[in-house]
Formats: C-alpha cells, structure tokens, sequence
C-alpha cells in the first residue's frame, strides 16, 4: 500500500495535490474550478464546508501554471528517490496513543522539502524515526533502497535546541570537527579543510576559537548548520532549527540554508526542513508536505514555484507566496478542525 | 533601504563584527578577600585577649603560643614530615576513589539494569558512617598505611560515584542523539559526550569527596597511632604539650584549605564551560 506521494510517477512528479486518507490510500481530486483562486488570503472558506476541498484541487492546479523558478531539481528524473518513507507509525508503549499514523512520502535527491505541521503533531518523532535514532512501531524508512536500521552515515540531523546539541566544552572549530573525528579515510588537511569551509558558509570565520556559552543563540545555531555540513550529508534534516532565535536571526539563517543549498547543489544535498512556520517553509521550500493534526499523516503535499533567488521582502511580497501561504493556513485548519471528516470525503468521491 | 544592506543588518551576528579570538576565562584569579581577613585577625586578636586577660588555664593556650608553637614544629621538621604522611594518604586515598567511582558510576549510569541490581547494596553501604568500619579496616588491613589509604578511598568513593551517575544518566538526550546521529558507536559516545557532560557533576563530587577524604585519613590515623598529622595531635595531648597539640590542629586546618582551594581551581580550569554558561552567554 502506498501513499500519494510514492505512486507518482516521474514526470508528474510534484505535479499533483492528492490527498492521503488516514488509511494511506490516495484520494483523487477532481480539478474543479472554485471560488477560492479568487479569493483573498483574508477572506477564508468556512471550515466545514465542502469549498476547502474543491479549493485545494484549483489551488494546485494554478500552481502548475508556474513552471518556472527553483524547482529543477524536483524535476529532474532521478530514477528512484533518495529517501522513501513509507507507511511509518510510532506508539511510544503499546497502550500509548498513536503519533503517526501512516506516513509515507518520498524525496528525490536534490529537492528541498518542508514539512509543516501543527506544533505537537509528532513532527520530531518522524525525524527521528526518518534518521534512524528511534525505531518506527510499523512502516519502513528506505534510503536509496536500503532500510534504515541505525543512523546512516549520509544523514545529518540539526536539532532546534542548540544549547542542547552543542558541546560547550568543545570549541567552535572543534564543534564543527566533531562529527570527522573518527572517519580515518580523511587526512588531518582534509578535515581541517572542511571544517573551515563549513565554518565559512554559515559566516564564522574567526570565531573558530570561541566556546558556544560566548556566542549568540543564532551563532550558535549556525555552528550547529556548520557542523552538519562538515560531515557532508546526503541529506540534511533540520528539525525546527530556527524556531529558537529571533526573528532577524532568523531571516539571516533561512538565507544562509538557501545558500548553503545553492553552495553545494553539485552534491546535490537533499533537505528536509520540519518546521511549524508556515512563512518559514514556502520561502525556503521546492515542496511542502502538510501534515494532519495528531496522530500525523501527510494530509496534502504541494509545489512551491515560486522564482528564485529568493530574497525575504520580494518573495515574502509576492502574491503567489501569500496564496500559498493562504491555502496551507486552510488545510491546517481543515484537518485542525474536521479531522474526522477526512474518511467522508474519501466514501464521497 | 536596500535589500542588500537590510541583509547585512540581519546578520549582525555573523561576520559583520570584527572578532577577536579569546579562550574563556581559565585564568585562577587570586583575590584578597580583605573583609574576611580583617575579620579572622579580629576574632584571632580577641581570643588572645580572652585567654590573656580572663580564661586562664594550661588546656586554652594563647593563640601567640600556638602560632609560636607552629614554627617551631615547622622549623624541627616533625610537622612538615606529618602532614607529609597525611597528605599522601589523602592523595592516595582520593585517587583511588575518583578512579574507581567514575568508572562505577559511568557503568550505573549507562545501564538502568546495572543500576537496579546494585541498588540495594548501594543503598545500605552509603548511608552507613565510613568511619564505624575502621575496625573491621584495621583487621583485615593492620595498622598501617593501607588502612588509612583504603578508609580513604571507601568515603570518598561515595560522593564521587553518585555524582557521577547521575551526570551520565541525566546527560542531555539531545546531545547524546547528536553525537549518534553522526555514527558514533556506544563506547565513542561515552567517552566523548557523556563523560564530558558529567564533568561538572564529577568535579562536585571531587570537591565534596576532598572534605571527607581528609575527615577520614585524620581519624585512621588517631585510632589507629599510624602516624600523620592525627597521631602527632593525639602524641602531644597525651603528652599535654597543648600548645603543640593545637598547633596540630591548625596544621590540619590550613592542609584542608589549601586542598579546598587546590580542587577548586582545578574544578574551574577542567570545568570551564560551567561558568561561561552561568555568565550569561546561552540562557
């Protein structure tokens, strides 16, 4: 059984707004018009309504109209996806609630996924069941094809408590160094040089010396982007990691992920961003997956084509960005607020 | 404004300000606390109008007499000799301690299995006074240095295991899942991020163990006359040299607060994240 995501063929892939029921099944939406492309972001459909769900299907089908911008990389066809989540569940004990409920998707090497979704609706525990630090109760992460079963190498996790994940007795430089210590393929130049160019995409250069106590929380969450860097990932997993600074710092940040993604496009470094910032992720996304409230499930996934380089006053201004946003904001609030609606539009259509 | 320079506003944090590298300070500073030592001078000066002026008996001797007394001992070399044999005892006796108890505790901490079935026993032993096993040290061990030594290293063992345990237990998760996250096998992860961790619990525990240790190595040696500062307090009361007998006991006081001082400094140069967070820098 597979969820939407994953049943897309290539050339389609991103192309399509289908909904996943809480079963996994795909829900085909009929592309209607509605009155919703008209509408402003302000003058929301009444939630329980049947608008919102035809709303969503013209939401994304205008959305195809804009080929252009960022989004190559989704396009590109890449065989097989780098990272397949499928049919993921987790129950902390087995009299526990369920924290996510089938969750599949897929993501394709290159591409920049967010992932948003109320606060407490199992968010992190799908990161960490994605990297291999806790064991999904059913279901299967696969990267290129290989179960993961501990924390794979390729991956690298920047968690959004930088006091916590930072070792404050180990320096900046050493910080960043830390992940390399033990890879004995790499020669002392090697990881110094690494750890120096790490330091100086997220804009640290000088303060190699410094112990995080003596730095700002958004140095310090740039230390921890530096340190995954260093340690090359396939795939980076950011875990809510602005969520912690203020607003400013914030911004700076987003536009220093985006660089860091053009920086090392080549590689063809995969993100996957979580985050409850709706704003957050449509500046910084290809694609978003929009997750239903607890247990989560991916309730609908859309492509963000919104041209770049994105820059934060002229994309955040645009009226596509504010649709999205608008349109986001109404299946959270759908699924917030009709959760168990869900299974009656699928025995309808 | 542009957008450009808006940016660079963003990012004041960043490469914007002109960064000069400094370590956190490790520097001992050595301040004179003068309240203090006015304070101590005064109550010194008052004791020796006391027992000049109104308590006048051969077992309160002056504090001038007991000072005097001190120098001489120091000059003949028999104190100096003594506190020699306590401090070794002390020394040895601690090291032993913290060795063994941090590597029990990381063991405990890292295994609630382990913890659970050494739980009981450890809960009897701790609360029970170290020094009402001095007996049962002296005959298995005899009266001589071992058993100061061992007597030691039992009392000081506790505090430092139970520091120690709970530093690697509470570890933050996060910081243990980072360091997972980026391949590092169990024993890697133990070393490199949950003893560290623990450091500041393990560097109280030191300090609180300091305190016993010297408690216990002083008492082993008046029961059991083995030498040391605490035989040569008992030898001069026995033999009602007063003035020599407290010379032994501010001998003893001054060896406890060097030592205090001495784990303190070495807790602020191996602990230093400890302060630079309480300074402000993260919270």
């Amino acid at each position: 059984m597979l969820g939407a995501a994953t049943e897309r063929s290539p050339d389609r892939i991103g192309k399509v707004g289908a909904r996943t029921s809480p079963a996994g099944r795909p829900t085909p939406v009929s592309a209607t018009d509605s009155s919703l492309v008209k509408s402003t972001p302000g003058d929301r459909p009444m939630p329980g309504k049947a608008v919102p769900t035809e709303g969503l299907t013209s939401m994304t089908t205008d959305l195809q109209q804009h080929p252009t911008g960022r989004s190559s990389a989704v396009q590109t066809p890449s065989g097989s996806p780098i990272l397949r989540v499928d049919e993921l569940r987790k129950r902390y004990s087995d009299d526990g609630p369920l924290v996510c409920d089938g969750l599949s998707f897929s993501v394709d090497q290159g591409d920049f996924v967010a992932i948003v979704g109320p606060s407490g609706c199992g968010k992190s525990t799908m990161l960490r069941m994605i990297c291999g630090l806790l064991e999904p109760s059913a279901g299967e992460v696969r990267l290129r094809d290989q179960k993961i079963v501990s924390p794979p190498p390729e991956m690298a996790l920047v968690f959004q408590d930088y006091t916590r994940s930072l070792y404050p007795w180990l320096s900046v430089e050493r910080n960043v160094r830390f992940p390399l210590a033990k890879r004995r393929d790499l020669s002392k130049e090697e990881k110094a040089a690494r750890v120096a160019e790490a330091i100086e995409t997220v804009g640290l250069t000088g303060f190699e010396s410094y112990h995080p106590g003596q730095l700002s929380g958004g140095m310090q969450q740039r230390v921890a982007i530096a340190r995954a860097l260093a340690f090359r990932p396939r795939i980076l997993l950011l875990d809510e990691p602005f969520a912690s600074v203020d607003a400013l710092t914030k911004e700076g940040l987003e536009d220093t992920l985006l660089d860091v993604q053009k920086q090392f496009a080549d590689s063809g470094m995969t993100m996957l961003l979580v985050t409850h910032d709706i704003d957050e992720a449509i500046y910084l996304a290809d694609r978003i997956l929009v997750l239903s409230k607890p247990p989560c499930a991916v309730a609908e996934e859309l492509v963000v084509d919104l041209p770049g380089p994105r820059s934060q006053v002229e994309t955040r201004s645009l009226p596509e960005f504010l649709r999205i946003r608008a349109h986001i904001h109404d299946v959270m609030g759908l699924s917030a607020q009709r959760g168990g609606t869900r299974g009656a539009a699928r025995s309808t259509a | 404004m542009t957008l450009v320079s808006e940016k660079n506003e963003v990012r004041p944090d960043g490469a914007a300000a002109a960064p000069t590298p400094r370590r956190p300070a490790r520097k001992f500073r050595f301040r004179v606390n003068l309240r203090g030592l006015a304070f101590a001078v005064g109550l010194v000066l008052a004791l020796e109008a006391l027992t000049t002026w109104y308590v006048r008996s051969a077992y309160v001797p002056r504090p001038s007499e007991v000072f005097a007394a001190l120098y001489a001992e120091l000059l003949r070399g028999d104190l100096i000799r003594d506190a020699g044999q306590t401090l070794q005892t002390f020394s040895l006796g601690l090291l032993f301690a913290t060795v063994a108890a941090i590597a029990a505790g990381v063991v405990l901490g890292s295994s609630p299995r382990i913890f659970s079935a050494f739980k009981l026993i450890i809960e009897f032993l701790r609360p029970l006074p170290s020094v009402a096993l001095i007996p049962f040290a002296i005959l298995i061990l005899g009266v001589g240095g071992t058993t100061g030594v061992a007597m030691t290293a039992y009392a000081a063992f506790w505090p430092i295991l139970f520091n120690t345990y709970y530093g690697v237990r509470d570890a933050d998760p996060v910081a243990v899942d980072t360091a997972r996250n980026f391949g590092l096998s169990r024993p890697a992860v133990l070393r490199r991020v949950l003893l560290p961790s623990a450091a500041t619990n393990i560097a109280a525990g030191i300090r609180i163990s300091a305190a016993i240790a010297l408690i216990l190595a002083i008492t082993v040696e008046i029961i059991t006359s083995s030498g040391g500062l605490g035989y040569y307090i008992v030898r001069m009361q026995t033999a009602t040299r007063t003035e020599d007998m407290y010379a032994g006991v501010v001998a003893v006081g001054i060896l406890g607060y060097v030592i205090n001082l001495a784990v303190a400094a070495l807790e602020r140069k191996v602990v230093f994240w400890k302060t630079d967070v309480r300074d402000g820098g993260a919270r």
